[in-house]
């Protein structure tokens, strides 16, 4: 992406001017990152609760200064058919097929129910519960069905 | 008839100063007494109709002037030749702002001919032929119309020279010093209605102990009583300040976008005024001329002396624009403020955005434009690559202690530093940022002279307007062209490179990384650090370090560094160590910033 490689650059060129370490990065992907900073390098299993959301112990760490929220963590809330466009997706496809999906489900008399909603998910959760179109505009599955498309004829 | 002409508002611009042309051409040319008599009555008039009358109430100008109006005038019909070659001659109205009959009458023009075929006579070379032959001929200006920074700057002066302390430890600025102290004709103790204001000023603040003054200068007072009597007589009357012709039309046009009154633009289109085009145009001319500038020449030959009314041009524009509007607190007061607020605070360059104290005013828009041509002139004189390629290879010249920068941008480091960190410090960047972006686009062209393409010589002449400087500004992803011969251009402004840059990260977490302007944003930080380069931070880290050290350690360019701070005066950073790593905490906030906005997006 450019963006990230926009990204990329600047990091580069901060290393030189601030004299960043080497190996340096914005946010470390082990999440240990920080080793100066102890807010979040302290063990958080108890401060969430299994919906993700803090836990009275978390709360109070967060409270006290002894926690910090670090956006990368917050898991996605709300149901993903209706969520914002993505970037790995073609938005008036997006739009559409929502639109034809919601039809659907009404039109068989399919509740939709919490089951897809939210970043979790149960063991059963790979069964669809209603019918979700929006899987065909993504980029990545329109590549892969054309290769099959391509493959079988 | 042309007196007449003058008092009248409803004549057309543009017929007048044909006339006036014609007048300045053909009675003030051929000489005489009574023909200079006559130009000097119509100066008050000819400014009147081109500034517009000034208010006695807040001194404003009022509508009327030839400058305040919105809607183009008519111009004469005048056949401009528009093309060249042997066919047939085809001519054309032509319909350029330069060949507007105001432009023509108060430009410059007549200078960018050939000396052997000079253009017609212009008003302000008649100004200037005056002020120089005609030193005794003044010009009252209202001393309340001046900003309140030069009046208390004034004032200071009047009593310091008559052998008082100055006010509050108010200390006049170096700019005021010579502009009001050395350059202009009239001499500080021979403003004698300024004087009366200023004693009575002292004596109304202390009734118990009236100050001694000199009998010569005090005002005639057989008794106390009278004295009195007599100061409350001239409180009344606002003073007036005496200014030779060419001071006093330099001030009351560089004073104009600050008291010009409101005027409504065309209803029809989104274009400026036409009289704001005028003025832009004018100031780009005089600019042209008293801001002298040349293409490298290979070797150095010493910069193009500074004249006087060049001097009193630049030195007026930092007196009104830049202290006048926004005056900064000296270093070591704002470090006081600092530490009385938060307790001992460690000053480093972190500190460069919390030490930043004004009361803040924004700049017109006018001034802007104004400021960028001015910045524009001054680093992009040739005499200064020259001057680095000689010092780089030993040269001392007749003084050794030099910095790598013409006398003009000398004059302009000090009140230019302030306004970068003044607009940097609290300037917005998304409710009208015309001014924060300005101000960054100047301040970035001053770090990098050596990115300016100086124009080959035959075309130097024509390098005057603005769209050949704009040129000047760098891309984001353009290759720095600095080579090792300009680091004594650094040496002599090390903390342009360190102090704005380090208010410039701070608030730059301001910038908007939202995917409408994320490139726009990104962009803008790019732009910043394209300009640090491994060598360029090599070499101000370099001479961050040489700067702590003692005065022995004889670094190449360690001097300079010094002249430098000295050229900063009171606004200098603190003697206490300075490095850029010190901003580490707000670059990782920026990037950490930009990337938050990029994975929010693509993982939502």
């Amino acid at each position: 992406m450019g963006e990230e490689k926009d990204l990329f650059s600047l990091i580069n060129k901060a290393k030189v001017i601030v004299g960043f370490d080497k190996d340096y990065e914005v946010v470390p992907k082990n999440k240990k990152y920080d080793s100066n900073n102890s807010y979040d390098t302290g063990d958080n299993a108890s401060d969430r609760t299994i919906e993700g959301s803090f836990s009275s112990v978390g709360k109070s760490k967060v409270v006290r200064g002894i926690v910090k929220c670090n956006p990368e963590d917050i898991g996605f809330v709300g149901d993903r058919m209706n969520a914002k466009v993505q970037s790995h997706e073609i938005a008036f496809l997006v739009h559409h097929l929502v639109k034809l999906s919601n039809f659907l489900n009404s039109y068989l008399g399919i509740r939709t129910t919490g089951r897809e909603i939210g970043s979790g998910g149960d063991a059963l959760s790979f069964i669809p519960s209603r019918i979700n179109l929006r899987f065909l505009a993504d980029y990545r599955n329109l590549v892969f069905l054309c290769l099959i498309i391509y493959c079988l004829a | 008839m042309l007196e007449e002409t003058l008092t009248s508002v409803n004549h057309p611009p543009a017929e007048v100063a044909q006339m006036l042309m014609n007048y300045v051409n053909v009675e003030l040319a051929a000489g005489g007494s009574s023909a200079e008599a006559r130009f000097f009555q119509l100066f008050s008039l000819i400014c009147e109709r081109v500034f517009g009358p000034i208010s006695p109430k807040d001194y404003h100008h009022l509508i009327g002037g030839w400058l305040s109006k919105s809607m183009k005038w008519d111009r004469p019909r005048v056949l401009v030749k528009s093309s060249l070659g042997s066919g047939p001659r085809k001519y054309t109205q032509s319909t350029s702002i330069q060949s507007d009959p105001v432009v023509r009458l108060l430009g410059v023009a007549s200078k960018a001919t050939s000396s052997k075929d000079k253009g017609p006579l212009t008003l302000i070379d008649a100004f200037a032929k005056e002020a120089e032959h005609r030193p005794n001929v003044r010009y009252k200006f209202p001393f309340l119309g001046l900003p309140k920074s030069m009046q208390d700057d004034w004032l200071a002066m009047l009593q310091l020279a008559l052998g008082g302390t100055a006010p509050h430890n108010h200390q006049p600025s170096e700019n005021s010093i010579r502009l009001m102290g050395s350059l202009f004709r009239v001499k500080l103790l021979d403003q004698k209605q300024l004087l009366v204001y200023q004693q009575s000023k002292v004596q109304k603040k202390d009734q118990r102990r009236p100050l001694q003054l000199n009998p010569i200068y005090s005002p005639r007072s057989p008794s106390p009583g009278m004295t009195l009597s007599s100061n409350k007589e001239n409180e009344d009357v606002p003073p007036d300040v005496l200014l030779s012709m060419l001071e006093y039309y330099l001030v009351m046009f560089i004073r104009y976008p600050l008291a010009a009154p409101e005027t409504k633009s065309p209803t029809y289109s989104s274009r400026q005024p036409y009289g704001e085009s005028v003025y832009f145009e004018l100031f780009q001319e005089y600019a042209n001329y008293y801001i002298p500038r040349r293409i490298p020449q290979g070797t150095f030959n010493g910069f193009t002396s500074l004249q006087r009314p060049s001097e009193i041009f630049v030195r007026t524009i930092i007196a009104l624009w830049l202290e006048g509007q926004n005056q900064t607190t000296p270093t070591s007061e704002a470090i006081k403020l600092l530490q009385s607020r938060h307790g001992y605070t460690r000053i480093d360059l972190n500190s460069s955005f919390d030490l930043v104290y004004t009361k803040y005013k924004a700049i017109p828009t006018l001034i802007i434009r104004c400021i960028r041509m001015v910045i524009n002139r001054i680093v992009l004189d040739g005499a200064i690559a020259d001057l680095v390629k000689d010092v780089s290879e030993g040269y001392k010249g007749q003084d050794p202690n030099i910095l790598c920068m013409s006398p003009t941008m000398s004059i302009f480091q000090q009140p230019f530093y302030n306004h970068v960190r003044n607009v940097f410090r609290y300037a917005s960047l998304h409710n009208n940022p015309t001014l924060f972006y300005s101000a960054f686009n100047d301040w970035l062209l001053w770090l990098e002279p050596w990115n300016v393409d100086y124009p080959i010589k035959h075309t130097i002449k024509g390098m005057s307007r603005s769209r050949n400087d704009k040129s000047a500004y760098a891309k984001p992803n353009q290759r720095s062209k600095y080579k090792p011969t300009w680091e004594g251009y650094i040496a002599s402004n090390l903390h342009f490179y360190t102090v704005p840059f380090a208010i410039f990260l701070r608030r730059a977490r301001e910038l908007d990384f939202s995917p409408n302007f994320y490139q726009k944003s990104v962009d803008t930080v790019r732009r910043v650090l394209r300009v640090y380069t491994p060598e360029v931070v090599s070499v101000i880290n370099r001479l961050l370090k040489e700067r702590e050290a003692s005065s022995d350690a004889a670094g190449k360019f360690a001097a300079m560094v010094k002249l430098h701070e000295r050229n900063l005066g009171r606004f200098a950073p603190p003697s206490s160590s300075m490095s850029l790593s010190s901003c580490q905490d707000d670059m990782k906030n920026l990037l950490k910033k930009s990337l938050f906005n990029i994975t929010k997006r693509l993982k939502i």
